[in-house]
């Protein structure tokens, strides 16, 4: 802004006022970094003598938000040019748009066209808005202003590359300019550049700390995620300007999106005092009644007397199902907007991935096509076309629920998530009296950041799997490292939540369909599901668990590093007391209240009482469980459990194995997950395997993997040592947990299909030496031989038979194959 | 067992026939590029091998203990085949200084033109965007003093150089009559690599791919490049190591050799490990008819694209039952 500064002094001091000139650069100065309290008594006082001094109030009033003080400003100046314009965004501000319109109508000004264009577009306009952007890009632009101007008309008119090269070369020709970059700043948040954005608010804000705009615009970059500095720079633009209806209209959608309905209308109400015809308020409104089932339709009837092109409502309505995981209807919403308006091309890129949401592929690619032909720049298509381009990679499969989509290299995977899958629709469907009525698809990523870009549009996603109603995205086995991550887990949690999804009409709150799923992790099997572990019980403790009714925010806005964590865990105990306590057909009828009941109603209905009450009942329910889980923490406790956990430890690192292992076994059986200090089961298995005791060390090691979702090491030493002594039943359990957690191994598989065959159990070395065959670089030809021996001693004739002839493909000079190919051809003479 | 730490020179006891009950290990030059030919050549009695291995500095203590049980478990394994192994490490009698190692190559210029010298280096390995230096106390070794030394020595040379970086020393070391392996591609590939764990793991017969009951030094090399890409794989990790193989001397290496492809051929005659079974002799005729069957049956696999399934599987079925029946006459006509 200096530059700005620059001329005004000079102006000033050709007339010979240099202690006017002095003072108005003092003002300026304040102004540029911020102190606005100083700026706006200097300039009050000169804008009586000087014009310029005038201007530069009028704007000083208008961003900190006192619009009424900057129109009066603005009318005493009479018919100066730029103090027309400036009039026209005070009133603009305070939603008087008809007077702000008419009184740039005649402005002559590249920024009063502009001001202008900006107004017809806000009422549709858009035809002849573009008539007049075009003016301006094609006018002169002697000065700044009305070079800035040309260049935001040309963002306005799509020309992105020209605009773009506009603004550049203005911040060159003027580098200290505030206004050129919260200018460009916008273009690159309107196409989705929000690093590029963020840098420009960056610097002004390294200018002046405090200025509403650049804190507004950095509250819009990072809105779209969990960062609680969003809400840190809104309320920084509060300080400076009360008057902001944009803070007010961000902090609405993210309430909304919270599903705290009532704390965003009062947001709302704040932003209609100050501008109480704003398009954008108008469709939060109708979000918000739509969420709680009042007529909608009034707010956009509203809004189509002023716009009846302003697809922008519908698109934001559409954006908000879609979080709440209503695809349907916001695919509805999507083609209301694309009909007002077909050139709002965020609402087709809106379309073709909540269309893919709901497995609709073609549907889906053709209206991203349409999107990135209108918008290449939208980060989400581009990267969802790419990864519809790699599905070639990918192979379908159907079981009687499921499509599965895992990629080609991973093909070991498929039988067992074919397996599991059914398994649990089958558990799921007893568990809910429910079956969903139709097929799910199921898809596979062994790239995580291509499963970001499913879910998300863009890499660096956290979770593991998603769930969107008809589909299923989760994280492959190869896109984590061995041993960290258990996919079965993951997949019979997102299979839950098409049970509760489907069951609610997809009005489940997000932290009850988390928790349940994570409870039908943890009755699925030992060891899967989030349970209490020291992140909770030290979150707990520091009074950080929510009260219910927020419960979904510690999902959707974390405030601390852990809290999506926690919420997981917090959510599935508060499912498993309801289970305990009211029984689980009370669950299952809640799931299908909220159909047409909100969060509150529903509870109310179903359990009588309000969310309140029962949160005090679970609160009283949790704190003996926390206690338990607590004491097994503090090394110092009393309790049976850490007496014997110590005496234990004590003989462990002694070597005193007998001794040590019978303290472990006395702790275990006490505490039924004796999980903390140290996995007792672990120690117990090591004690035992020094001690000689392999069978015994073998069962204590699988209890230990038991004891988490993750026991890689544990089930790893068990399969081994059952290996060792044939312990058949340990060898299994071990071998599908470490299944569960790496599929590709195939020695593993090996291992297994030998031994099942050293067993003499044909049959069941069946699956584990197909899967080695499945494995890219594996011992294909051993796996066949192999094979062969199994169906051969399963007198399965013709598919032994096959199995040599594949071994001998690979390596015809395998001899012991050769010899079982002869016996199975002289057994069928 | 004697400590493989101790630098030992040994001639070969016996003959391969008193060698472990299942797999015996050799280390022989074939003629014939198909392995499953390779495995009926008689073993040359006057042709020897020769196994220098070189322990370079661990700089810490986690790699000096690494290194070291690498070094004892290839002595291990490589015991049966050489008729001699000198292990020079800094934590022996004769250290693996620059003078010693240069010192320990001389003896080997008295080889023949068939006896084979292995080389093998351990340890970690730098590249300074010029040279390669091999990590040794004292003055670093430099592929070039390396490529110098190898240059005097008459005999056939493989070279497994398993150090970080030492993709960068391959063009140096590359020669007629040679096969180099390197653990990674260039120079730029610093992190220690796991290839040789690999190798290792592959020397008691589970590089055996093609069930011939021989493993041959490219099936060797096959098994370790892929067992360390799964390693990476296991872990999502990037691989930060691609190893390397050139047995045609031109100095570039191959990521992925092949008999068919510009390097494997000579490596794929180099037998590692084969199996008891192989050494039985018998009549002349029957040898004939195996080798004949055996090329029917490499011949019917290049067709098989242009084959129909059923077609190919009947053809492949006549031929290998008729290649069983005579591998049968051939063990039962075998002294026992």
């Amino acid at each position: 802004m200096r530059h700005r500064v620059r001329i005004i002094s000079c102006l000033l001091l050709a007339t010979g006022c240099s202690g006017l000139a002095q003072s108005l650069s003092n003002g300026m100065k304040a102004w540029d970094r911020g102190d606005y309290q100083t700026a706006e008594s200097a300039l009050a006082q000169l804008s009586r003598r000087d014009p310029a001094a005038r201007l530069a109030y009028a704007r000083v009033l208008r961003e900190i938000g006192k619009y009424s003080e900057a129109e009066a400003v603005a009318r005493v100046s009479g018919n100066d040019p730029r103090m027309v314009v400036e009039l026209s965004h005070a009133l603009r501000l305070q939603g008087k748009y008809e007077e702000a319109e008419s009184v740039v109508t005649a402005s002559l000004l590249p920024t009063g066209r502009l001001a202008y264009a900006e107004l017809l577009r806000r009422r549709g306009q858009i035809a002849k808005a573009r008539e007049v952007y075009q003016a301006v890009v094609q006018g002169s632009h002697k000065d700044w202003e009305s070079a800035l101007a040309a260049a935001q008309s040309l963002q306005r008119l799509e020309d992105f590359h020209r605009a773009n090269s506009a603004f550049q070369d203005l911040l060159d020709q003027y580098p200290d300019s505030i206004e050129i970059r919260l200018a460009w700043a916008d273009l690159f948040l309107e196409k989705y550049n929000a690093a590029e954005a963020m840098g420009l608010y960056e610097e002004v804000l390294k200018k002046n700390s405090r200025h509403p705009l650049a804190l507004v615009g950095m509250a819009r970059c990072i809105s779209d995620s969990a960062d609680p500095r969003g809400r840190e720079v809104l309320e920084r633009a509060l300080e400076t300007n009360q008057k902001f209806p944009a803070v007010f209209q961000i902090l609405a959608r993210h309430l909304i999106e919270e599903e705290q309905y009532e704390a965003a209308a009062k947001e709302l109400d704040a932003a209609e005092k100050i501008d109480p015809r704003n398009l954008e308020t108008w469709s939060l409104r109708a979000a918000i009644a739509y969420f709680s089932r009042r007529d909608f339709k009034t707010f956009f009837d509203q809004i189509a007397s002023v716009n009846s092109h302003y697809g922008e409502a519908w698109l934001q309505l559409g954006e908000l199902c879609a979080s709440q995981r209503r695809f349907e209807e916001a695919i509805g919403f999507f083609n209301k907007a694309i009909g007002l308006y077909p050139g709002l091309w965020r609402a087709h890129a809106a379309l073709g991935i909540n269309l893919l949401r709901l497995g609709a592929y073609q549907e889906g690619k053709e209206a991203l096509e349409r999107s990135y032909r209108g918008d290449p720049f939208h980060v989400w298509t581009v990267n969802t076309l790419r990864l519809l381009d790699s599905f070639k990679y990918y192979q379908d499969s159907q079981t009687a629920h499921f499509r599965v989509r895992i990629q080609k290299k991973e093909e070991v995977l498929r039988d067992l998530a074919e397996d599991l899958l059914e398994r649990s629709y089958q558990a799921l469907t007893e568990r809910y009296h429910f079956s969903p009525p139709f097929i799910t698809n199921v898809e596979f990523y062994p790239n995580h950041e291509d499963f970001a870009v499913r879910t998300l549009g863009v890499p660096g996603l956290g979770a593991l799997g998603a769930t969107f109603g008809k589909v299923v995205a989760l994280d492959s086995p190869l896109a984590r490292k061995k041993g960290e991550y258990n996919w079965a887990s993951t997949l019979w949690h997102e299979v839950a939540h098409i049970f509760a999804l489907s069951l609610s009409d997809m009005k489940v709150p997000r932290w009850l369909t988390e928790g349940l799923s994570t409870y039908e992790e943890q009755l699925a099997r030992p060891g899967w599901g989030r349970k209490m572990d020291p992140v909770f019980v030290a979150a707990a403790n520091k009074g950080q668990l929510l009260p219910l009714k927020e419960l979904s925010t510690g999902f959707l806005r974390p405030k601390y590093p852990e809290q999506i964590l926690v919420s997981y865990t917090h959510g599935s105990l508060v499912c498993r007391y309801l289970a305990e306590q009211y029984g689980w057909e009370k669950l299952r009828e809640l799931l299908r209240a909220f159909r047409d009941k909100n969060e509150v109603e529903a509870f109310q209905s179903i359990y009588g009482k309000s969310l309140e009450q029962l949160d005090m009942e679970f609160q009283a329910y949790l704190k003996p469980r926390l206690a338990q889980v607590a004491a097994q923490l503090d090394i110092s406790s009393t309790t049976e459990y850490m007496k014997r956990v110590r005496e234990a430890e004590g003989y462990f690192k002694s070597g005193e194995w007998a001794k040590a292992a019978e303290s472990y076994r006395q702790a275990a059986s006490v505490e039924p997950e004796p999980r903390y200090p140290v996995n007792v089961f672990l120690r117990l298995g090591e004690a035992e395997e020094n001690l000689g005791n392999a069978e015994a060390a073998a069962e204590a090691f699988l209890q230990a993997g038991q004891l988490s979702e993750t026991g890689e090491e544990a089930y790893r030493r068990a399969f081994d040592l059952a290996m060792k002594r044939n312990r058949q039943d340990v060898a299994a359990a071990a071998y599908e947990n470490l299944v569960f957690l790496y599929p590709a191994d195939a020695d593993l598989h090996l291992a297994m299909g030998e031994a099942w065959l050293r067993w003499n159990r044909p049959e069941q070395a069946v699956a584990p030496l197909k899967r080695v065959t499945e494995i890219p670089n594996g011992d294909t030809a051993q796996a066949y031989y192999l094979l062969g021996r199994a169906y051969w001693n399963a007198g399965k004739l013709d598919l032994a038979r096959k199995a040599v002839l594949a071994a001998l493909d690979i390596a015809p000079a395998f001899e012991k194959a050769q010899q079982l190919l002869l016996q199975i051809t002289e057994s069928r003479k | 067992m004697r400590d493989p730490k101790v630098n030992e020179h040994r001639t070969r006891a016996g003959s391969e026939h008193e060698l472990g009950p299942h797999l015996k290990t050799l280390f022989r030059l074939g003629l014939l590029a198909l392995s499953f030919c390779v495995s009926l050549l008689p073993v040359k009695a006057d042709a020897e091998t020769h196994v220098l291995m070189i322990r370079g500095s661990g700089g810490e203590p986690a790699y000096d203990q690494l290194f070291s049980k690498w070094v004892s478990q290839l002595s291990e394994q490589l015991r049966p085949i050489a008729d001699s192994i000198v292990t020079l490490s800094p934590d022996l009698e004769i250290a693996s200084t620059r003078e010693s190692i240069l010192a320990a190559f001389t003896k080997y210029e008295a080889l023949g033109g068939k006896d084979i010298f292995f080389l093998l280096l351990i340890g970690h390995g730098s590249y300074d965007q010029s040279r390669y230096r091999f990590n040794i106390p004292g003055p670093d070794i430099t592929a070039g003093e390396l490529s110098a030394a190898l240059a005097k020595i008459p005999a056939q040379v493989v070279v497994v150089n398993g150090t970080s970086c030492s993709g960068a020393s391959l063009p140096l070391l590359s020669g007629k009559n040679r096969v180099v392996i390197t653990a990674t591609r260039s120079g730029r590939e610093s992190n220690p690599p796991r290839f040789l764990e690999f190798l290792i793991d592959g020397l008691d017969g589970r590089a055996d791919t093609d069930k011939n009951g021989s493993v041959s030094l490219l099936e060797l090399f096959q098994h370790a490049r892929r067992k360390t890409a799964q390693w990476y794989q296991s872990q999502n990790r990037l691989a930060s190591e691609h190893a390397l193989l050139d047995d045609t001397g031109i100095g570039k290496g191959n990521e992925d050799p092949a008999p068919g492809s510009a390097d494997g051929a000579f490596a794929a005659s180099l037998i590692i490990v084969r199996s008891e079974s192989h050494f039985a002799t018998t009549s002349k005729e029957l040898l004939e008819r195996k080798q004949e069957l055996e090329a029917a049956i490499e011949k019917l696999r290049f067709q098989k694209s242009t084959l129909g399934e059923d077609d190919y599987q009947r053809q492949l079925e006549a031929l290998v039952l008729e290649l069983a029946r005579i591998n049968k006459q051939i063990a039962e006509e075998s002294p026992r």
